[in-house]
């Protein structure tokens, strides 16, 4: 069997899989909207945690980020420590949010920012920023299968082809199954796309220690570096692209993302909060901290040994699955990329139409819909996102990438209201919805206009801009009530009812 | 005023702010040399060392301190979009 036969075989047996599982996890008694909203409140710990992952990493990991560390060396590699934030992040928030979640009975981020800040703005405002994520992304994995489909094929395979082939199976699995569907393939997609980058990564090792003739992998890598002069190994001057401003502002707006609406609701469907301490241990800082910190340094650097020149630095992949993989590793590499679209894609598509099915159309429309009259909106509006996407990526194909960037951008606008539920009692719903409201300008501001001024991340400037407005507007306004707190930062202290109180007659008195 | 989060505990909060700034911030400075430790780039060493106080810092966060720590047993909610505050 050629190559070609075998890709083919092989993607259509996993597609087939993928639709085998959306029809299996499609028979679910629905007596409340979770049972299929929050698959049940039953995800356990494999299958959330390699989902989470799944949904965090798109191609842009196998493609993109494995050219951009072959093209900038070192200083790109200081800001995998973004990794690790994630995990530190996930740990500080997922905890009480599912707490959060489960005592109030909520489904969606924007009913408990919206209940917690007691605010119909908040509420909009997150479904705006949940929609402004979501499409994109889903526009950008379809475009990405066709162009990815299309290449390994060797120009067999047209995009089209290949972007309506993934969209159907996307659209099929998760119109049936939700968010049970999206989650247990995206636990079979997890692993696919860690064996992909594995595989690179042995390809690399294989390749460097051929060349070395003797001398060692480490001693041909290190021949790689040193041939690339002292700014591949070294950050530039502050204020430049990849100084230290621009990295940890990057690496703070990346982290962003576990901030997002989609991961308050895949927290949400927990089975429990421990799964989110192995989550965020084993999965996030070790397996994938492994994977950047030894794995791509292998692929991208050591790329520089093997590659010295490419048209684009996309191409580093393609040219090593191509040229120096067998047949097999060829295609589960490959696998791994379809995985890595198909994963991101059902994850968003999944959340978001569940958000956009109680928070629009429950919300204003039909607050008595019927736990199955609101599954069967929820499954249209996976119809309706796959088709804005579609819109999305005729009309604006042009800024298509560029509002797949900006929406990283808008990520970590929704911290200041976390740690508001989370940490921080003394936020207010007017500090919320001033800072998300001047964040989301900055983020406008400071890509279409002055693109990262100071060298600082247009994500940066949203958090920074966000924050500082946010925690200035709440010293100055009403707290949340006390019925509010209670039902959420009381779950997890007893005194803060008490201290709150005494606070509140303090300021009375001093009046 | 931090909800939950015991004063015995804060301490990992000053670590996590010392990480960030080495690992992410203006402590990167100190790394940024053009030198190799072995056939390593100083920066590259920098990074894999803050790596490793990450996994000591997250395997706190999440097996040691309490504030993480919550509950399964939590009573649960009506499903309901109309609920007003």
């Amino acid at each position: 069997m050629d190559t070609f036969t075998l890709l083919i075989v092989c993607t259509a047996l996993y597609l087939i899989g993928c639709a085998v599982i959306g029809i299996y996890t499609s028979r679910v008694k629905v007596t409340k909207p979770s049972d299929f909203f929050l698959a049940g409140h039953a995800l356990g710990p494999i299958v959330l945690s390699l989902a989470m992952m799944a949904t965090v990493f798109s191609a842009w990991f196998i493609l993109g980020h494995q050219g951009l560390t072959w093209q900038l060396g070192f200083p790109y590699i200081a800001h995998y420590a973004h990794i690790p934030l994630m995990a530190m992040l996930g740990l500080l928030i997922f905890g009480r949010q599912w707490a959060v979640g489960k005592r109030n009975g909520f489904i969606t981020p924007s009913e408990m920012y919206g209940t917690y800040y007691d605010s119909e703005l908040i509420r909009i405002l997150v479904v705006i920023i949940a929609a402004l994520y979501a499409i994109p992304y889903v526009a950008l994995q379809l475009r990405g299968a066709g162009y990815v489909f299309n290449t390994l094929s060797g120009g067999k395979i047209d995009p089209t082809t290949g972007a309506v082939v993934l969209g159907v199976v996307v659209i099929l699995y998760v119109f049936l199954g939700g968010l049970k569907a999206a989650a247990i393939t995206d636990t079979i997609q997890g692993i696919l796309l860690y064996l992909g980058g594995a595989l690179l990564a042995i390809t690399a090792v294989m390749i460097l220690s051929n060349m070395s003739q003797g001398s060692g992998v480490v001693a041909q890598w290190y021949k790689g570096i040193v041939a690339q002069g002292n700014s591949y190994i070294t950050i530039p001057e502050t204020g430049k692209i990849w100084s230290w401003p621009y990295i940890l502002t990057i690496a703070i707006a990346t982290a962003g993302i576990y901030t997002s609406p989609s991961y308050t609701m895949l927290t949400f469907a927990a089975s429990s909060p421990k799964i989110f301490k192995f989550q965020a241990f084993f999965i996030m800082a070790l397996a994938m901290g492994f994977m950047y910190y030894i794995f791509s340094p292998l692929i991208g650097v050591g790329g520089k040994s093997i590659i010295t020149k490419l048209a684009n630095s996309d191409a580093l992949t393609l040219e090593l699955i191509f040229n120096h993989m067998s047949p097999w590793m060829f295609v589960v590499t490959a696998l791994g990329i379809l995985a890595a679209m198909n994963s991101t894609a059902a994850g968003y598509l999944a959340n978001t139409s569940t958000i956009l099915a109680r928070d629009v159309y429950c919300r204003y429309i039909n607050p008595d819909a019927s736990p199955q009259r609101q599954v069967l909106m929820g499954r249209l509006m996976v119809l309706v996102i796959v088709l804005l996407a579609v819109i999305f990526s005729v009309s604006v194909l042009d800024y298509l990438v560029l509002l797949g960037t900006l929406a990283t951008a808008f990520g970590m606008l929704m911290l200041p209201a976390i740690l508001g539920v989370t940490y921080l009692p003394r936020i207010t719903r007017a500090g919320v919805t001033a800072g998300l409201i001047c964040g989301m300008i900055a983020v406008f501001l400071t890509y279409f206009y002055w693109r990262h001024p100071l060298g600082i991340h247009t994500g940066g400037w949203g958090l920074i801009v966000n924050s500082i407005v946010c925690f200035v507007v709440s010293s100055y306004t009403e707290k949340p009530s006390l019925e509010r707190i209670k039902q959420t930062h009381g779950i997890w202290d007893k005194a803060v009812i008490e201290k709150i109180t005494v606070s509140n007659k303090q300021k009375s008195i001093q009046a | 005023m931090l909800s939950g989060v015991p004063k015995s505990e804060r301490w990992w909060l000053w670590a996590f702010f010392l990480w960030i700034f080495f690992s992410l911030g203006p402590g990167l400075l100190l790394a940024n040399k053009p030198a190799f430790i072995g056939y390593f780039p100083v920066l590259y060493v920098w990074s894999l060392a803050f790596w490793v106080i990450s996994l000591i810092l997250t395997y706190f966060l999440g097996y040691k301190l309490t504030f993480t720590n919550i509950s399964d047993d939590i009573e649960e909610g009506k499903e309901d979009v109309r609920r007003e505050a």
